[in-house]
């Protein structure tokens, strides 16, 4: 019987992690997976560093070595760092800004399951007979074509790459939703810690640098498997994805260094003993560098050839953007200024990461010179430099973060004298693998085999570097290890820090807090129970003088509770999504009938969703007394902007890949020159298709007038006519498609014809989604399921058919008329 | 005539530039940074300060001073950018009329050379003979994928793309009788490493001579020198 | 807020400036076409956002949002066009 109760045990574990939606629970499954992606990549890098300590070395062959620094470098940037940070974001933000959970819970949780769906399809890639990606993590153009990459390994790779992107998205949403309209009573923007502040900058990074990626990314998957040639032809080819890779590739890195730099100028501010010297230039600063990390990408394309003016300006922004992060550096220091600093091990963390920050950050600045890239280029001064900034200073960060936070965590302390092994091995093996690196700055990157007798003792040293890197990790795991099964109990605030997430228990409760923490407008912190929050104005509630206050004082707090009512609901639909999406992409790669079963599990998933949905088990009205200055308190309607602005990228990049195909003069010698608009397509067509679209949006918006006034007849009226008219549309499009491929103009005709199959392609698959929303909308409102923000529901959904009305007015013109 | 500077010279005095001013910047800092935590670090038991856990604190207001560090930092690094922008102009554009031209193709996995003499196109693979003291043009473009072509000494590389030709210049040394490599920098499929050429470099009159003759001799003494500098390698021990 | 007639007069102008875009560019009235259709795309852009979409309604940080998308669009093209105009095409035999 002992058997069959651990087993129900058992069990019921499992089911509570596949089902969780708490943002704590989330917050951990990520950091634990990111962590597991980390060995598995920090393994790879081991075995070709051990290829390299040896010249003309054996080991690896040069397929394996390309297939590891491949792998390592994806598995590192996209599946270790950022969902690491993601993991600490998903635990302390809600904590640091005073909420019960993220805006959207269930969300959530699907950007987790989708995240590691992704990741296993990158993986998946060394059981293929011809092994793993092996192109860089670049990826660059037009190696990847089929033609020269047949294996499936990339394959899954971009699959994978364009699955995060999603996930990534879906998190930006959440994020944004959650920090503009969930803050604390009297939380003010500027009184956010600076970890919260440097997610808010990480997420708009991503809402703007992911969509170009993930458009990169199914190009190149239509390229290998339809038959386009976006990047192997020419005509646009190299460059074209250089533009679109790095239009991505370059916000990716403040992308993964901000939650770093906010955790640590938490962290030297608690432990240093004063508040944050100059927030607000720390705040400026990074304002400044979000908006230039934008203007910097093409500092990756300084060899490439291309006209030297518009790399002249790119050489200025990039040293432009060294400014703010100078400025963000100096405040930090600054911030020791009267301090009394206090040697823990998160503060010698932090403090390496400064150092490494230092020089990692001034050896980058040599690289925004074209002159001296032309030296740098695509060698190891290049690898040392960003490995400065993303082991040196981001993993130091995130090593700083994890032991501060680690008694909130998990409810223990870790052991002092272990973790301080860990720190002095880490910091001996960061500094003995890279700083070589810079010596032999003539050694090209990415050579598994060199014959030079000066870069073997430099390369031998790297490889001692790492494999101390690699045994510190293993300390850290053995502390971590330890500490949670033998750590003396935490206390709830060991380091008498003064951030939010510190006035909780360690571990937190479900519901993080008891009672609402307010901040008064003197800046302390004190709860109210939630019937006195709902009751008092703002004006009240942070004068902090409300009857029945708790003060604060870091003890324990027996403020009564009634709030399980918020208990969590749990839900199994993410996980099946994500189940989904691994089958059917996986199948896509490989089997069709893996494909189909993912598309069934898929289908069956998203039925429960929108049943959940639909019977308002997730729904959760934002309290009234919570901050949201300067957003609307409807997180629908913030949720659906922040959509559209990743909409305006994923269209944009197409639109800039037709921009780049035509004026590029290659194309005009290698293939017929592209065609006006009226030579290939029906104009008569494209203008009735233009007056059905704009009609369609005029219907919906009748639909939306009906509904805010109560009209039912004209708001099911005006939905019924956008659906049949939005169907009409994608009728007319099938046919106009039929035609063009009758008459010659099919894909194989050049890449004039292939935009725009791409280009109306993504864009019916917009009108087929729009269609399913708001047949989805029309049948809540018929059988009266509309919730109690029944208009803002419309309008989300009128929000989302602007937009693919507006790609329609780009799309008519550039490609019908010009 | 003007003298032309060569690429590594260029280069070495941007780098030291470079260099100077980083140790300057980063090491007033690094110092600054040092001297805060030695100064304000805690003594033995000394565990009072006045900030109480259950309040916000936001920032301590920056003061004028510090202000003008930052500013002063930032004119540093932009003026050192802008410093660079002749020199990369420089290095743009082939600074003599009478570069010799060398048209380069990358190829999967090894870079092709070819020399045009009289309307005859002259061609090796693996290695290329240049003469010395001379500005040398090539012309730089790719059969098939993205590679990079370089030389380790002379800092500068140049992407090689397909359907694009790229155009990058040095100037050889003066005495002949070097040998440089010229690598690939950009991952180009699993024989990357093994993108490896020589330019090997010949006395400036009897490359001239050669080429002068007509393609026949030129084509002969190309290859001599090219077979003389394999034996010698495998005379090697 | 939006009523009847404003949507149906919007609607108008759209279904308005698209024919007499068409007709422009296929009477070869406009000099540089793809300048006249990408203004013309902006206007009925701004047009469907603002009023269609309620962009009108929302605060400055909504705006901005969108508003940052497109630039940085405009960013991207102006940089991938302007960066390959002036390559020199070539292929070895």
């Amino acid at each position: 019987m002992a058997g069959a109760e651990f087993f129900g045990r058992l069990t019921r574990w499992i089911l509570r992690w596949l089902t969780t939606t708490n943002h704590k629970d989330i917050g951990i499954l990520y950091m634990v997976t990111s962590v597991y992606f980390f060995f598995i990549a920090g393994v790879l890098a081991l075995l070709f560093r051990t290829q390299l300590a040896m010249p003309a070395s054996e080991f690896l062959t040069g397929k394996a070595y390309y297939e590891a620094v491949t792998v390592h470098g994806l598995i590192m940037l996209l599946w270790f760092a950022s969902p690491f940070a993601a993991g600490l974001a998903n635990y302390f933000v809600p904590l640091q800004i005073g909420a019960r959970d993220l805006a959207f819970p269930r969300l959530n949780a699907l950007s987790y399951w989708l995240y590691l769906a992704s990741g296993i399809l990158v993986i998946l890639g060394f059981l293929a007979e011809a092994g793993a990606i092996d192109v860089g993590w670049t990826m660059y153009a037009p190696l990847t074509s089929k033609d020269f990459t047949p294996s499936p390994g990339v394959d899954l790779a971009v699959l994978g790459v364009a699955l995060l992107s999603l996930s990534v998205t879906i998190s930006t949403i959440n994020f944004l939703v959650t920090i503009a309209t969930m803050r604390a009573p009297g939380l003010s923007w500027f009184k956010l810690p600076m970890f919260t502040w440097s997610i808010i900058f990480t997420m708009i990074l991503m809402l703007y640098a992911f969509p170009p990626l993930m458009v990169g990314a199914a190009i190149l998957w239509i390229d290998r498997n339809i038959g386009t040639e976006f990047f192997s032809s020419p005509a646009g080819g190299a460059l074209l994805w250089d533009h679109l890779f790095w239009f991505f590739g370059h916000p990716e890195v403040y992308i993964l260094l901000f939650p770093a730099l906010g955790a640590i100028a938490d962290i030297v501010s608690t432990f240093a003993r004063r508040p944050l010297y100059a927030k607000r230039y720390i705040l400026t600063a990074f304002f400044l560098a979000t908006i230039l990390s934008f203007l910097v990408w093409m500092h990756h394309m300084f060899v490439t050839g291309t006209n030297l003016y518009t790399r002249l300006f790119y050489s200025f922004t990039t040293i432009l953007i060294s400014i703010p992060f100078e400025m963000a550096t100096v405040s930090l220091i600054l911030t020791l200024y009267k301090g009394k600093i206090r040697f823990t091990i998160p503060m010698l963390f932090a403090l390496a990461a400064i150092f490494h920050f230092i020089l990692g950050g001034s050896t980058g600045v040599y690289l925004g010179s074209i002159a001296l890239d032309k030296g740098f280029r695509g060698t190891y001064w290049v690898v040392a430099h960003f490995h400065y900034i993303l082991v040196g200073t981001m993993l130091f960060g995130f090593f700083a973060a994890l032991y501060y936070w680690f008694p909130k965590i998990t409810g223990k302390m870790y052991n002092k004298k272990l973790a301080l092994l860990h720190f002095i091995l880490a910091t001996i093996g960061v500094n003995l693998t890279f700083f070589p690196q810079f010596i032999i700055f003539d050694m090209p990157r990415r050579y598994f085999t060199y014959d030079v007798p000066e870069w073997l003792t430099f390369n031998q040293l790297s490889t001692l570097g790492s494999y101390i890197f690699g045994l510190s990790m293993i300390v850290a795991l053995i502390t971590i290890v330890h500490g949670l099964l033998r750590g003396s109990p935490a206390p709830e605030n060991p380091w008498r820090a003064w951030t939010l997430e510190w006035l909780t228990k360690s571990p937190p409760p479900p519901e993080n807090f008891e009672g609402v923490p307010v901040v008064t407008n003197d800046g302390r912190v004190v709860f109210v129970s939630e019937e006195v929050a709902e009751k008092s104005s703002r004006s009240e509630l942070v004068s902090g003088k409300l009857a029945g206050v708790q003060p604060l004082t870091g003890a324990s707090h027996a403020a009564p509770s009634h709030s399980h009512a918020h208990s969590h609901p749990v839900s199994i639909d993410p996980f099946i999504l994500g189940v989904g999406s691994l089958l059917a992409l996986f199948g896509l790669v490989v089997n069709k009938f893996i494909l189909a079963a993912g598309i069934a599990v898929l289908a069956w998933g998203l039925y429960r969703w929108l049943r959940d949905e639909l019977n308002d088990r997730f729904h959760a009205e934002i309290p009234k007394y919570l901050e949201t200055w300067p957003f609307p308190r409807s997180k629908l309607r913030n949720g659906m902007w922040v959509f559209i602005a990743s909409e305006v990228m994923v269209f944009g990049s197409i639109l800039s890949a037709y921009f780049f195909i035509r004026f590029n003069p290659v194309g005009k010698v290698l293939e017929e020159p592209w065609p006006p608009g009226y030579m290939i397509h029906d104009v008569g067509i494209g203008i009735i298709n233009t007056m059905i679209m704009f009609t369609s949006t005029l219907s919906f918006a009748m639909a939306y007038l009906g509904v805010r006034k109560g009209d039912n007849i004209l708001a099911q009226l005006g939905m019924i006519g956008t659906i049949f008219l939005g169907s009409l549309f994608l009728i007319v499009k099938y046919f106009e498609w039929k035609e063009l491929f009758a008459a010659g103009y099919g894909l194989d005709w050049g890449l004039a014809t292939q935009t725009y199959f791409l280009a109306t392609g993504v864009h019916g698959l917009h009108v087929a989604l729009g269609l399913l929303l708001t047949t989805y909308t029309l049948f809540k409102l018929y059988a009266g399921r509309l919730g109690p923000q029944r208009s803002e529901e419309v309008l989300m959904v009128a929000i989302y058919w602007g937009i693919v009305e507006i790609v329609w007015t780009f799309i008519f013109p550039l490609f019908y008329l010009v | 005539m003007v003298e032309v500077l060569s690429t590594d010279a260029i280069w070495w005095s941007l780098f030291t530039m470079f260099t100077a001013a980083g140790l300057i910047l980063a090491g007033t800092v690094t110092l600054i940074f040092l001297y805060l935590i030695y100064r304000y670090r805690v003594k033995g038991s000394e565990d009072k300060d006045e900030l109480e856990p259950g309040r916000i604190y936001v920032e301590t207001p920056a003061k004028g001073s510090s202000r003008l560090l930052l500013v002063f930092t930032g004119i540093i690094v932009l003026s050192l950018i802008v410093a660079t922008f002749d020199e990369t102009i420089y290095l743009e554009r082939t600074p003599s009329e009478e570069a010799f031209v060398i048209w380069v193709t990358g190829f999967q996995f090894g870079w092709q050379f070819d020399y045009n003499v009289d309307g005859e196109t002259i061609t090796t693979i693996g290695a290329v003979v240049v003469p010395s003291d001379t500005v040398i043009e090539f012309k730089v473009t790719s059969r098939d994928v993205f590679h990079t072509f370089g030389f380790a000494e002379f800092k500068v590389k140049i992407d090689a793309l397909p359907g694009i030709v790229n155009s990058m210049w040095i100037k050889t040394p003066e005495e002949p009788g070097e040998v440089y490599k010229a690598y690939c920098y950009e991952l180009c499929g699993i024989g990357h490493s093994l993108m490896v050429a020589d330019m090997i470099v010949v006395d400036k009159n009897e490359f001239f001579q050669a080429y002068e003759a007509g393609p026949q001799e030129f084509r002969n003494f190309i290859n001599q020198v090219i077979s003389e500098y394999r034996a010698s390698l495998q005379g090697a021990p | 807020m939006a009523d009847a007639k404003t949507y149906i007069a919007v609607w108008a102008v759209l279904v308005g400036s698209a024919l007499a875009e068409a007709w422009v560019v296929l009477s070869g009235i406009a000099v540089n076409t793809l300048a006249f259709v990408t203004s013309v795309a902006l206007f009925q852009s701004a047009l469907i956002a603002l009023f269609f979409q309620h962009l009108r309604e929302e605060s400055f940080a909504i705006k901005g949002m969108g508003i940052g998308g497109a630039a940085l669009v405009v960013v991207l093209i102006v940089a991938a066009v302007t960066s390959v105009i002036s390559c020199t095409p070539y292929f070895p035999q």
